[in-house]
């Protein structure tokens, strides 16, 4: 039996002028795309297109993280699938409201806002600050500005912004060691997934580490044991942040897909690594060397993951190069001069506020002298 | 002096266009190039059927009516720049006047199977003008293209260079040497006609995809002193082929406007030869027709005018012609034909393409190694599998633009499309045209990549052409 056919039986009930269930068509539409692709064809030239879509480019996004995401698993437990579930529920709920609201489709941007919002948060946050700041990221970061495509502020880190800033002390007891789960559920049990257990070890993060060594003028000594465990990850840190070289791999082969831009990722490491490295010579105190700084926080996620969101991020080639260098620069600024250890957020926050500027320069720059027109043409041919 | 042979290719002219047009981005579409052999010349058809738009132009002043007789090469209708003729003798059984919305057309009952020698003698080398009138009267001079308006020229128009396309990028497009090989020495000849006919001294330009090749030294040894005809390489890549872009891209080396250019192909310096030397009208194009829905690819040299789908149908394998769709003027550029619709003077390829799909269960699981992407993003791209199977699939749902940059990627012209479509649908015409709408070379490579499925091109081309109509009307 054709299932589509039996699927489209529905139809009657969402389309149409009389149809009662008409506001939910959005929620029939995308029922209908997760599950069949229709053969819908072209009207205007070219008839012919490419294969690749919005699903398929926000999947290989979600491809690209799973092996990132089977680590966060592995290291911070089976927690981070029910932390999954809150985002994917609430923020699909605000998005799905919104979308009937505003009669438009559902947009699959979600499924990555949706997926990268928990793995950036500490592995013990709370399930309802999740629930708060998925919401708050997909209505303030999205949904007020017109939805995907029109969005100024990338929506995952929005939300990470606000609870960062509205909680920051039940953040900052969120930091776990890795398989430090397995201890909390032999003693709490299948609790421990929901409620994280008073008893629950808390650690600095690197970046604390790093910070407070750096200001005591014992910067932590490049490839010791600390350095390394930075960059393979079995060290505590937001879930998904920590695996540096998983993220290395996994982002580069999204490079390779073209789905992210090489460019805006290479230049999110070489603005943190130049500015890093003279920052580190002239004052010491304060900033720590690159070396060591990219494989702590969240920069290597940033720039092979949240730089490179299409939306936020310029679509020139120089553009895109200002901006990454301006992540990096700024991120090595807010961690060695702010209050807080970690400024990853801010710096691609901040940078997504000028990424619109930068558009219209260099598109603007970019156009050519006009062509000849006939007038001139005519004067030429004498 | 030998042929002078601009050996440096595009980069020398290059540097005389710079700031205008680039060759970057296009499509790096590869598939498997279909084999023609030598093109078979098809008979004639009961009914032939002439579109009353042809070179995007309408042809509104009728000079025939419904059971009148014909001759070949009576004038049967014209537009503004274009003429169009008889290709046969026999009676006209229908005339349906175009209108806006719906195509005209003029159905001609083909009674006579010759074509050949429609004026008594040749008329050639009096002088240019009646070179001109000569050569429109044998249906050759409506198919030369004037560079940038990619319409015929007008009778006393002097182009600067006159450029004979051998490369087509277009996919299936037969190649220009195959249609060389087989009239070489009318070819040769034909450029010297083709000179005469532009009237001054003005270089003929033929752009080929190598420097070498067996092909390439006859030509040249044929050429051999003769210094107005040049020859340069281009790159075999998607759109080179277009009128537009190789006007810019071979640019205005005298200081004169892109716009001074004549496009020709082979096939028409060849006709050429055929008309003056042997008083045969241009009744026959070459013509590709190849797709899924065929066995095999098949070049075929047949009359203007022959109904599409008597062409298709005896090659289709394993369908019938209700289930397929034909797109007819290349595979991007292309628009969908019904099969009564005959050929026109711009066809060259014709794509028969099944339309056969059914709703498809998670169809975003699908690895997609039989489809094509230019992104790596299906299977067939990571493992390195070129494969391309056009189908008539818009191949996913209409979205709000992400800014993903593709469109720009692609655009050959350097635009950057996405912005460009914004611009248009808020109506800022202006700032559009400001950020190069005018560029614009129609090739539709950014709707062909486009993740959100916008109609990109299909926006942008109208505004453009909007824009210059506006223009030329001295809005």
């Amino acid at each position: 039996m054709n299932l589509h056919t039996w699927y489209a039986r529905a139809e009657k009930w969402f389309v149409g002028d009389k149809a009662p269930l008409r506001p939910l068509y959005p929620l029939y539409e995308a029922i209908e795309g997760f599950f069949f692709v229709l053969p819908k064809r072209t009207e205007h030239a070219p008839l012919v297109r490419d294969a690749v879509d919005i699903k398929r480019y926000m999947i290989a996004v979600v491809v690209a993280l799973a092996p990132v995401y089977l680590f966060g698993l592995v290291a911070f437990g089976p927690r981070l699938l029910l932390m999954t579930a809150v985002s994917y529920a609430v923020g699909g709920l605000v998005e799905t409201l919104f979308a009937i609201f505003r009669k438009e489709e559902i947009n699959e941007g979600f499924l990555v806002t949706g997926l990268l919002f928990p793995m950036i948060l500490p592995p013990n946050t709370p399930l309802w600050i999740i629930a708060v700041g998925i919401a708050f990221g997909v209505f303030f970061g999205k949904e007020v500005f017109g939805g995907t495509g029109h969005n100024i502020f990338n929506p995952a880190l929005v939300g990470r912004c606000f609870v960062a800033l509205s909680w920051p002390a039940h953040l900052a007891r969120s930091y776990v060691e890795p398989l430090g789960w397995i201890e909390a559920f032999r003693n709490n049990g299948l609790m421990s997934f929901i409620v994280a257990p008073a008893d629950a070890v808390t650690s600095a993060t690197p970046l604390n580490i790093i910070n407070t060594a750096v200001r005591q003028g014992r910067p932590p000594e490049f490839l010791s044991a600390f350095t390394l465990k930075l960059y393979t990850g079995w060290t505590n840190g937001s879930i998904c942040e920590t695996a540096s070289i998983l993220i290395i791999l996994t982002g580069l082969f999204l490079c390779w897909t073209k789905v992210s831009s090489w460019r805006t990722t290479a230049a999110v490491i070489v603005g943190y690594l130049a500015v890093g490295f003279v920052l580190s010579m002239v004052w010491p105190m304060r900033f720590v060397t690159p070396i060591i700084g990219i494989g702590a926080g969240g920069i290597l996620f940033a720039a092979f993951y949240m730089a490179t969101d299409p939306v936020t991020s310029p679509v020139s080639n120089k553009g895109k190069i200002i901006y990454g260098c301006g992540i990096g620069a700024l991120t090595v600024l807010f961690r060695g001069l702010g209050a807080i250890p970690e400024g990853v957020t801010y710096a691609v926050l901040m940078m997504n506020m000028v990424a619109p500027l930068l558009d219209r320069h260099f598109i603007l720059r970019s156009v050519p002298a006009k062509l000849p027109r006939k007038e001139v043409v005519r004067e030429g041919n004498g | 002096m030998p042929i002078a042979q601009r050996s440096q290719g595009i980069a020398a002219y290059r540097q005389g266009v710079a700031g205008q047009l680039k060759l970057s981005g296009g499509l790096a579409v590869q598939f498997a190039k279909p084999t023609f052999g030598a093109p078979e010349t098809c008979g004639w058809m009961r009914t032939l059927n002439l579109s009353l738009r042809q070179n995007r132009q309408r042809l509104t002043r009728l000079h025939v009516q419904t059971g009148q007789a014909v001759q070949t090469g009576t004038l049967l209708a014209e537009g503004e720049q274009t003429q169009l003729y008889c290709p046969c003798s026999g009676t006209i059984q229908t005339v349906v006047p175009d209108k806006r919305k719906a195509p005209g057309y003029i159905e001609i009952a083909a009674a006579a199977q010759s074509s050949d020698k429609i004026l008594p003698s040749p008329q050639w080398g009096k002088s240019t003008e009646q070179n001109r009138q000569f050569v429109r009267r044998m249906g050759i001079w409506d198919s030369i293209q004037q560079g940038m308006q990619m319409t015929p020229p007008a009778l006393d128009d002097m182009p600067s260079e006159i450029i004979v396309r051998c490369v087509f990028a277009e996919p299936g497009q037969i190649p220009g040497s195959i249609i060389i090989r087989k009239h070489l020495p009318e070819f040769i000849r034909g450029l010297k006609y083709l000179y005469e006919l532009a009237g001054s001294y003005t270089p003929i330009v033929m752009t080929m995809p190598t420097e070498g090749g067996a092909l390439g030294q006859a030509i040249r040894e044929q050429l051999r002193g003769q210094a107005f005809v040049h020859i340069t390489t281009v790159p075999i890549r998607y759109p080179v082929e277009n009128g537009l872009l190789l006007a810019n891209l071979l640019g205005s080396q005298r200081g004169l406007g892109p716009e001074h250019f004549w496009m020709t192909d082979p096939q028409l310096v060849i006709a050429l030869t055929e008309a003056i030397e042997k008083g045969r009208f241009w009744s026959h194009r070459y013509v590709s027709i190849l797709g899924p829905a065929l066995q095999k690819p098949v070049a075929l040299c047949a009359p203007l005018g022959a109904p599409l789908g008597e062409l298709v149908r005896p090659l289709l394998h394993n369908i019938s012609l209700d289930r397929c769709a034909l797109l007819r003027g290349g595979l991007y550029t292309g628009k969908r034909a019904v099969p009564q619709e005959g050929l026109r003077l711009g066809d060259a390829v014709v794509w028969v393409v099944p339309e056969t799909e059914t709703p498809e269960l998670l169809g975003w699981l699908h690895p997609g190694t039989e489809r094509h992407s230019w992104t790596r993003t299906v299977l067939s791209g990571l493992v390195g599998k070129k494969v391309f199977t056009p189908r008539t699939l818009l191949r996913g749902s209409q979205r709000p633009c992400i800014g993903c940059g593709f469109c720009r990627e692609a655009c050959p012209a350097g635009l950057y499309p996405h912005q460009l479509h914004r611009l248009i649908t808020h109506e800022l015409t202006e700032e559009a045209e400001q950020l190069g709408l005018l560029n614009c070379v129609e090739c539709h490579s950014c709707s062909y990549g486009c993740v959100s499925k916008i109609e990109l091109s299909h926006t942008i081309v109208h505004a453009r052409r909007t824009l210059l109509q506006n223009e030329a009307n001295g809005i």
